[in-house]
């Protein structure tokens, strides 16, 4: 958010006002540990300075206080970038970073006006704003300003399910599998017992594709939980869980598939 | 670079908590290349620490109070052989604040635990 973002508001209107709005109290936010010097505040996990601002106190705010649509279109901060024309290396600049250990701020996001080159860089902003949304909520005014804003954003024509959908309530596992029949952007389908481990371990396709193994989740939980399959993990002895799975049953592959989903929000407890 | 058997401990952990800050933002951007090259470093660090007298792992105790959560996960699972109720509730404290998707990866170190497969040594 830009510094002198309260110029888009009213004479008289408070921006904090409008970023309290609708504001939800979330118990299990991460909060900054005891001990430290901002403890007890609210923080994204990553650093120690509570950044919150968005979680303090509520205001009312009128929607006539809301300016134009092309001056929030600014409000959002949408800025050209410099690309790096090497793929696979960070991109000069500011990256979120280890300075302050990055991670989603809880002020909006950062547009960016072209679509990032480097797919971290792209998955980051998607994380970002995903997260950012759930903790303003999407319905709040503030969150529908930032969607309208992303709705102007080609690059992001793509991606504007994918961030709406990384914040649905988790459901069961009924309700997953039957969502496959209904494909809707946003959403991928996802195996329960990985695909390819499956093949590797000689399941048949039909076996695989069994509708007791597909679910329809959101795009980047699906993301996140393919990523975790991949991930040098403590937990067996610092192989990752594809590898610890690449000789268990198929029955304990798909105890541990639907652990993931529940452990990523996708699936009721 | 000082060789690891001749760094400082104080250095090591400083060393394990930048390397836990970079695993934080390759976590969320789900590059798992570099997570990856980033566990094997901190392995490293881990395994000088363990070797050292009196297992000077116990010194990443000090970081369960550190603010970035993946930093306080690692520092948990290096010392629960050491220190299990303690690391323990670290571990508990990431799986409750459902901040995804280290709170998944905590969660499902509690399940591992609790079922077998993860023997923390």
């Amino acid at each position: 958010m830009k510094a002198d973002a309260a110029r888009y508001l009213r004479p008289g209107s408070s921006l904090d006002a409008l970023f309290g709005v609708e504001q939800k109290y979330n118990p299990n936010q991460p909060r900054v540990p005891a001990g430290s010097s901002d403890g007890g505040q609210w923080t994204n996990g990553a650093s120690g300075s509570a950044q919150n601002d968005a979680a303090q106190s509520s205001g009312n705010i009128d929607l006539g206080n809301l300016p134009s649509f092309s001056d929030l279109f600014a409000l959002f901060q949408i800025a050209p970038q410099e690309f790096d024309t090497t793929d696979d290396v960070q991109l000069a600049g500011d990256p979120p970073g280890i300075g302050h250990n990055g991670g989603p701020s809880l002020d909006p996001p950062e547009m960016p006006d072209e679509r990032p080159r480097l797919r971290g860089d792209r998955v980051g902003f998607l994380k970002d704003a995903a997260t950012w949304l759930g903790q303003v909520g999407k319905a709040s005014v503030i969150g529908q300003l930032f969607l309208g804003a992303a709705n102007n954003v080609e690059w992001l024509d793509d991606y504007q399910h994918t961030i709406q959908t990384y914040n649905d309530p988790p459901k069961t596992l009924d309700e997953l599998q039957a969502d496959v029949a209904n494909p809707e952007k946003g959403y991928q389908i996802h195996h329960i017992m990985e695909q390819t481990a499956a093949e590797r371990w000689g399941l048949s396709r039909s076996e695989i594709d069994d509708p007791s193994n597909l679910v329809r989740v959101p795009t980047m939980k699906h993301w996140e939980i393919t990523g975790w399959y991949g991930r040098s993990n403590e937990d067996f002895g610092g192989q990752s869980p594809r590898e610890y799975l690449s000789d268990k049953s198929a029955s304990e592959r798909y105890r541990i598939g639907l652990y993931a989903l529940r452990l990523h929000g996708v699936l009721k407890p | 670079m000082m060789r690891l058997e001749q760094t400082p401990t104080q250095e090591l952990i400083d060393r394990f908590t930048r390397i836990g800050e970079e695993q934080y933002q390759a976590i969320w951007v789900i590059d798992n290349a570099r997570y990856n090259r980033l566990y094997r470093e901190m392995q490293e660090i881990k395994d000088e620490l363990k070797r050292r007298p009196g297992d000077e792992r116990r010194a990443l105790a000090k970081l369960y109070d550190h603010p970035n959560m993946q930093v306080r996960l690692m520092a948990a699972h290096a010392t629960l052989a050491i220190s299990y109720t303690a690391a323990r509730q670290v571990i508990q404290s990431i799986a409750d604040s459902g901040f995804l998707p280290y709170s998944a990866d905590a969660g499902m170190t509690l399940l591992n635990l609790d079922n077998g497969i993860y023997k923390p040594a």
